[in-house]
């Protein structure tokens, strides 16, 4: 969490061109574009459309003023419609993949060279982390069953997601 | 002629990472009825002192809440009260700007129909000068006494309360309307 945050919603407007102040936006857009696409993709995250308050923008002001923000990014939120939700990933549906659907403004500003990396980044992780994270969520909110669906479909996915969004580059 | 209505203060929090972070009112909205008639309101005041970026936000609040009321009012079962146009903002604004205070219904009576959009507002400008003298500014001119600054709250003598915002939302969906 930052100090200040804004819902797209609010800064949508922005993202193209905007007033002093407003530059932070535009300069992280195009990596936290890549990094939001590649990793909903991979989880089948399928609610960061033209949401109005699951993608928000968070900063720090800049107390003494000599620049408008000291850091700030994206953040992605509310991931309750991805990982399979609604039994989409049981028996082998994880293996369809589709592309997360995102603003088309946030789209457009994919940089694909960073979209590359996080490619790379998501085809490491190794079988061994995906289980180790998975199972972090105890069993009174995770079954063991809906846990191993996760994983296992964490694991199938991986290796898919770059033919897949190398398709609309 | 009677307006039924139904304000509430919209307040910015100064560091969402701070449990006893200020906030302060930046905008007050009123939505009320009138003849069967919707009707609509907002006043915002952006402080000098907040950073680029949110003034920037904040200079288009009137736009955003005026989409968020007229969803409202568009989806509203033509019986249901007026806190149900009021929770629709509520809960659309989640972050830095917040909804702090929503205020019981109230009437006021009116001679003349042409009245209505100075009765809102009147009762919009009063809203926003509550608000912000319960939290601490002065607003009145030239008050013999300054209240203490707080770090990081907006330097009181900078706060001008803008033009006021008033519009008549959109009727109910046909489809609702016939439920009512």
């Amino acid at each position: 969490m930052y100090p200040r945050q804004f819902p797209w919603e609010q800064i949508k407007r922005f993202v193209q061109t905007g007033p002093p102040g407003t530059e932070l936006i535009r300069e992280r857009l195009p990596a936290a574009a890549a990094q939001g696409l590649a990793f909903d993709t991979w989880v089948g995250q399928t609610d960061h459309n033209d949401h109005p308050h699951n993608i928000i923008f968070g900063y720090v002001p800049n107390d003494d003023g000599t620049v408008p923000v000291a850091d700030g990014d994206f953040v992605f939120l509310d991931f309750a419609m991805a990982l399979g939700w609604h039994g989409t990933w049981a028996r082998e549906g994880s293996k369809t993949l589709g592309i997360a659907p995102f603003p088309p403004a946030m789209d457009a500003a994919i940089d694909r060279a960073i979209l590359g990396g996080i490619l790379d980044r998501i085809e490491n992780v190794s079988d061994d982390t995906i289980s180790e994270i998975v199972h972090r969520i105890p069993d009174d909110y995770l079954v063991p069953e809906h846990r191993d669906v996760i994983a296992h479909g964490l694991r199938t996915r991986r290796g898919n997601v770059r033919a897949l969004l190398a398709r609309t580059s | 002629m009677k307006l039924g209505y139904q304000q509430a203060t919209i307040s910015f929090c100064m560091d969402l990472t701070a449990p006893d972070s200020p906030s302060f009112p930046v905008a007050n909205l009123l939505v009320g009825e009138v003849d069967g008639r919707q009707v609509a309101g907002v006043a915002v005041i952006v402080p000098d002192s907040l950073d680029a970026l949110s003034k920037a936000v904040l200079a288009d609040t009137h736009q955003l809440i005026r989409k968020y009321v007229d969803e409202a009012f568009k989806s509203r079962l033509p019986k249901s009260p007026l806190s149900d146009v009021l929770a629709r903002v509520y809960h659309s604004l989640r972050n830095s700007m917040h909804v702090s205070v929503i205020a019981t219904p109230a009437e006021v009576e009116m001679e003349q129909p042409n009245q209505v959009g100075g009765t809102i507002i009147n009762l919009l400008h009063d809203g926003l000068i509550k608000a912000l003298t319960e939290a601490g500014f002065a607003v009145e001119p030239a008050p013999p006494v300054q209240p203490p600054a707080k770090q990081g709250w907006p330097d009181p003598a900078s706060l001008e309360l803008p033009p006021s915002f008033v519009w008549a939302p959109p009727s109910p969906d046909v489809a609702l309307a016939a439920t009512g």
